[in-house]
Parts: C-alpha cells; sequence; structure tokens
C-alpha cells in the first residue's frame, strides 16, 4: 500500500516530468527568440 | 481470465471527509470528478451565453444586448467552451480511466494533479469577473488578434493572467499524464498493448507541452506590448500584427486536435464493446494518430490564408490540410470495418458514438472545402465557418464526452443510469444540434458573416431555425444534466462489467472501484489485449 500523494514509480516520473517541464519551457522561450530574430 | 472481478484493494478506502476532501485530495478518481463536474459547470455557462448569442441574432436588428456586450458574449463563449469546458472534461476522463485502464495505482505525480484542478476554479473565477470590470471584459474573439484585442480596457491584464494559469494547468495535467503512462503501466503492458483511449491521451499530452507554452509566450507579447512599450505586433515600432496570428495558429491548430484525439480514443472503446468485435486496424489507429498530430503542426496559416501570404505558402498549406484527411479516412474507415458484421447493440454510449461517426465526418468534410484555398477565399469569416467548426466541436468532441460519460457513469457511480432518460437526451440533442448548425452553412455561404450581432433581412429565416434548435439543443441537456445527477444519486446497481462486450483492465474492478484500486499491479494474465479476441 503506497502512502497517500505518493506513488511506487515516482522517482523516477519525478525526473521524466521535470524533463517535459524544461521541453515547455524551451517552446516558451523560443518563441520570443523566434519573433526577435524575425524583427531585429 | 474472464471478467471476474479483483476487489482486493479494500484495505485502502481511509480519506478525509467534507470539503477538505475536495481540497486537499491526490486520488485521482477524486480530481477525475473535480475536473468533470468543473467542466459540466463551464458547459451550462459557455452554454448560457450562446441562448443569448443566439436570442439576438433571432430576428434582424437590435434585440437583448449591445453591439460590445455582443463580442464580449462571443469570446467568452468561445474561451469557457474550449478551455473550461472540453478540455477539463478530457483530462477529467483522464484523470479517472488512465490510472485503471493501465493497471495503475493513481496518478504518478498526484499532489501535482491536485494543483493542476485547483488552478482553474481561479482561472475562470478571473476571467468571468471580468465581464463585471469597467469597459467589460474581452470583446476581441477568442483569437485576441492585435490590435483589437490591445483595446480591451481594465479587464486585459486579467484575461492574460487567467490564460496564463488554463496554460500551466493544461502543462502540469499533461506531463503528469506523460509519465504516468510511460512509468506505470502493468507489467506485459507495451505500448501497442494499451488501449486507444491511452494512446490518444498520451500522443494529445505530448501536444499540450508543445503548443500550451507557444500561446503563453504570445499573450505575455501582447501584455509587454500593451504595458511596457514593446512592440512585437506594433507596427508603428517596427514589429508585425501578422506575427501575432502566426504564432496564435501554431498554438491554435493543435489546440484543434487536443480537443478532438481523445474524443477519438472514446470512440474506439465504444464502438468495438457494442459491436461485439475487436477494434479493425489497432495498429493503424495509434500511426493515424501520431500522424494527424504530426501535420496539425504544419497547418496553422491555413487559418490565414485571406491575410495574404507567398503563393508557395497557400498551397503548402493547403496540401498539408488536405493531407490530415487521410489519417482521419483511415480512422472512419476503421470505425466502419468495426462495425460490419458485428452484433451490435444501441445503448446510449454506442448511439452517440454513431452519431459522433456521422457528424464528425460532416465536419470534417467543410473543414476539407475550407483548405481549398480560393473556396476558403469566399468561406472565411463567414458563418460556414462557425458551421463547420461548431460540428467538429460539438457532434465531435462534446458528443464523444457525453458518450464516455454514460459508458463509464456505471463504473464512477455503481449505479446504472436511465436508459429510457438517456435515449431521450441522445435523440434531442442530435436533432435540434443538426437544425442548430446546419443551415448555417447556407448563411454562410449566402455571405453572413461571423461574430456579428445584426445582419440583413434575407438571412431572418435560417436565423430563426437556427435559434430555435439552439434553444431546444441547449434545453435538451438539461436531460444531460438530470441523469448524471440521479446517477449519481441512486439507480439499478451497476455490475463489475456492465456492458456484455467490452474489454479492458477497467471492467476488472469493482462498480464503483475502491478509493485506491491497483495497489498492487494486474498480472499480465488477468488482462488481454483489449483489441484482439
Amino acid at each position: 500500500m503506497h502512502k497517500q500523494g505518493r506513488t511506487p514509480g515516482m522517482k523516477k516520473a519525478m525526473r521524466n516530468a521535470a524533463l517535459l517541464g524544461l521541453l515547455a519551457l524551451v517552446f516558451y522561450v523560443g518563441i520570443f527568440m523566434l519573433v526577435k530574430w524575425r524583427h531585429p | 481470465m474472464s471478467a471476474a472481478t479483483l476487489d482486493h484493494d479494500t484495505h485502502g478506502e481511509h480519506h478525509p471527509s467534507g470539503i477538505w476532501r475536495w481540497v486537499t485530495t491526490t486520488n485521482h478518481k477524486d480530481i477525475g470528478t473535480l475536473y468533470l463536474l468543473f467542466s459540466l459547470l463551464m458547459f451550462f455557462i459557455g452554454g448560457s451565453f450562446a441562448m443569448v448569442i443566439r436570442a439576438e441574432l433571432f430576428k434582424p436588428g437590435m434585440q437583448l444586448v449591445d453591439p460590445v456586450m455582443f463580442n464580449q458574449l462571443t469570446t467568452m463563449h468561445a474561451l469557457i467552451m474550449i478551455f473550461g469546458a472540453i478540455m477539463p472534461a478530457f483530462v477529467g476522463l483522464a484523470n479517472w480511466m488512465i490510472p485503471i485502464m493501465i493497471g495503475a495505482p493513481d496518478m504518478a505525480l498526484p499532489r501535482m494533479n491536485n494543483w493542476s484542478f485547483w488552478i482553474l476554479p481561479f482561472a475562470f473565477t478571473l476571467l468571468l469577473g471580468t465581464l463585471l470590470m469597467p469597459g467589460g471584459g474581452p470583446a476581441g474573439g477568442w483569437t485576441m488578434y492585435p490590435p483589437l484585442m490591445l483595446q480591451t480596457g481594465t479587464a486585459f491584464p486579467f484575461v492574460i493572467f487567467a490564460v496564463h494559469m488554463m496554460g500551466i494547468s493544461s502543462v502540469m495535467g499533461a506531463i503528469n499524464i506523460v509519465v504516468t503512462i510511460l512509468n506505470l503501466r502493468a507489467p506485459k503492458m507495451t505500448l501497442l498493448k494499451m488501449p486507444l483511449f491511452v494512446w490518444t491521451w498520451f500522443i494529445t499530452a505530448y501536444l499540450l507541452i508543445a503548443v500550451m507554452p507557444v500561446l503563453a509566450g504570445a499573450v505575455t507579447m501582447l501584455l509587454t506590448d500593451k504595458y511596457f512599450g514593446t512592440s512585437f505586433f506594433s507596427a508603428a515600432g517596427g514589429g508585425d500584427p501578422v506575427m501575432f496570428q502566426h504564432i496564435f495558429w501554431f498554438f491554435g491548430h493543435p489546440e484543434v486536435y487536443i480537443m478532438i484525439l481523445p474524443a477519438f480514443g472514446i470512440v474506439s472503446e465504444i464502438i468495438p464493446t457494442f459491436a461485439r468485435k475487436p477494434l479493425f486496424g489497432y495498429e493503424s489507429m495509434v500511426y493515424a494518430v501520431a500522424s494527424i498530430a504530426f501535420l496539425s503542426f504544419i497547418v496553422w496559416a491555413h487559418h490565414m490564408f485571406t491575410v495574404g501570404m507567398p503563393l508557395a505558402g497557400e498551397l503548402f498549406f493547403m496540401f498539408t490540410t488536405m493531407l490530415i484527411a487521410v489519417p482521419t479516412g483511415v480512422k472512419v474507415f476503421n470505425w466502419t470495418a468495426t462495425l460490419w458484421k458485428g452484433s451490435i447493440t444501441f445503448e446510449t454510449p454506442m448511439l452517440f458514438a454513431l452519431a459522433f461517426l456521422f457528424l464528425f465526418t460532416i465536419g470534417g468534410f467543410s473543414g476539407v472545402m475550407c483548405a481549398i484555398v480560393p473556396a476558403d477565399f469566399q468561406y472565411q469569416d463567414s458563418y460556414f465557418v462557425v458551421a463547420h467548426f461548431h460540428y467538429v466541436l460539438v457532434t465531435g468532441a462534446a458528443f464523444a464526452i457525453m458518450g464516455a460519460v454514460y459508458y463509464w457513469l456505471p463504473k464512477w457511480t455503481g449505479h446504472m443510469y436511465n436508459e429510457t432518460v438517456a435515449k431521450w437526451h441522445f435523440w434531442m440533442s442530435t436533432i435540434w444540434v443538426n437544425v442548430l448548425f446546419f443551415p448555417q452553412h447556407f448563411l454562410g455561404l449566402a455571405g453572413m458573416p461571423r461574430r456579428i450581432p445584426d445582419y440583413p433581412v434575407q438571412f431572418t429565416d435560417l436565423n430563426m431555425l437556427s435559434s430555435i434548435g439552439g434553444f431546444l439543443f441547449g434545453a435538451s441537456q438539461l436531460i444531460f444534466l438530470y441523469v448524471v445527477i440521479s446517477t449519481i444519486r441512486g439507480g439499478p446497481k451497476a455490475p463489475a462489467k456492465p456492458w456484455e462486450g467490452a474489454k479492458g483492465l477497467e471492467w476488472h474492478l469493482p462498480s464503483p472501484p475502491s478509493y485506491h484500486s491497483w495497489t498492487t499491479p494486474p498480472d499480465a494474465e488477468v488482462w488481454t489485449h483489449p483489441y484482439r479476441d
């Protein structure tokens, strides 16, 4: 029985989630860079 | 093993009670319920805006609201229905069903799951609150094009903040879904053995992670253009307002698929169950969804043909858009082939799935018509487009959600819903939704523009017909509310597997499942591949 708010594969899942969060951040920052590149 | 119930998890029933259960919950079933109830509330709020819109358009001349209020209502109707009703409904279904379909004890990151949900009520209270601010709420359309959107009054920064909160909620929800599927599947459940609802959500979640930050970036730039002296989209300062449209639709087109891919997954669950046959072409369904998701990134400028772009650009976006019809056609073919020679019964979930098959396809066909550049010059910004995307989003996404609710309601509540009343809901919805939206094709072809509160007299008859359909479709949804509430409150006891032809792990749990299910992962022998005999 796992603790409330915890799951068995959580540690590995947290690492993957952090990577996906980073990917989202790249898209957010990337769109500013794209617009800046288009209109220097 | 057959559909024997595996109720070995009753020792984990303890949970807080009262309001704190819901505020502090990390349980995927509770959070799924919260998402679904929230989306139902938003469905009725967004729907009430639509009723006012249709009442205003019942006859020519100004009747109920002034033009500024009308524009606020169309903008809010779209924002509420897209971000408040359809998307949270799918996330709610994902929360409830994905863990129990893949044999996981919960979502992988339960605390983040709680946070993902509880951002939403604040975001939408803020958004709806802008209607009461000086100058009113946003009135520039859900697309928020500058410079029009920059004319919004005091409400502007609040709308931008609300959109950011919705984005953060969606991205966190999507990340949770991806890692749950990647890390918590039952032993021996390889990716190509997952149920299709899980597959479609897996791909949708990646779309969300890729495009919600793009929307957030675009609206952040709008904010800095208005308040911090930048000119990302201001021609006067060397910026380009058309650039906003490109960025918006780079988000906006995948967003359309975010709202339809999980619906494909739902239909792929329901049709095999009630046709009592395995889904035809499981792998090709998965590849079709992946192809649609990929193509959704390279079609965005078909929303902007009349804005002006090089001929090569128009041709590129026309052909890539038409290409989407190929994997979509594969899916429609496979659903039809699944029905072929099946032992079909017509319970309410199946009726909604079949209506989806016919009516979504109508929306798909009018989509291909809009993809043709010279024809689109005629359709652009007309009621034809309004008819097109409402066929996709109402008879597509919303019908699939209603089908899913009827399909899994016995599992969630432990009670069977009233089949007779549910069928009334289906037939009333299906008849009136067509009376509502089908005439809008003709209005658009005759030249009626969208987003207007008044129109020339020659459009009166079809607008009256459309409004009558709208009022009755709206009223029909009260039947849905009645069925859902009465099923939650009681009804005949539902067995673990209420549908004879259903396959998959969720039907191995009792109805309703215990608070913590699959605390020990199911053995591979327990579940059969849902799509093969």
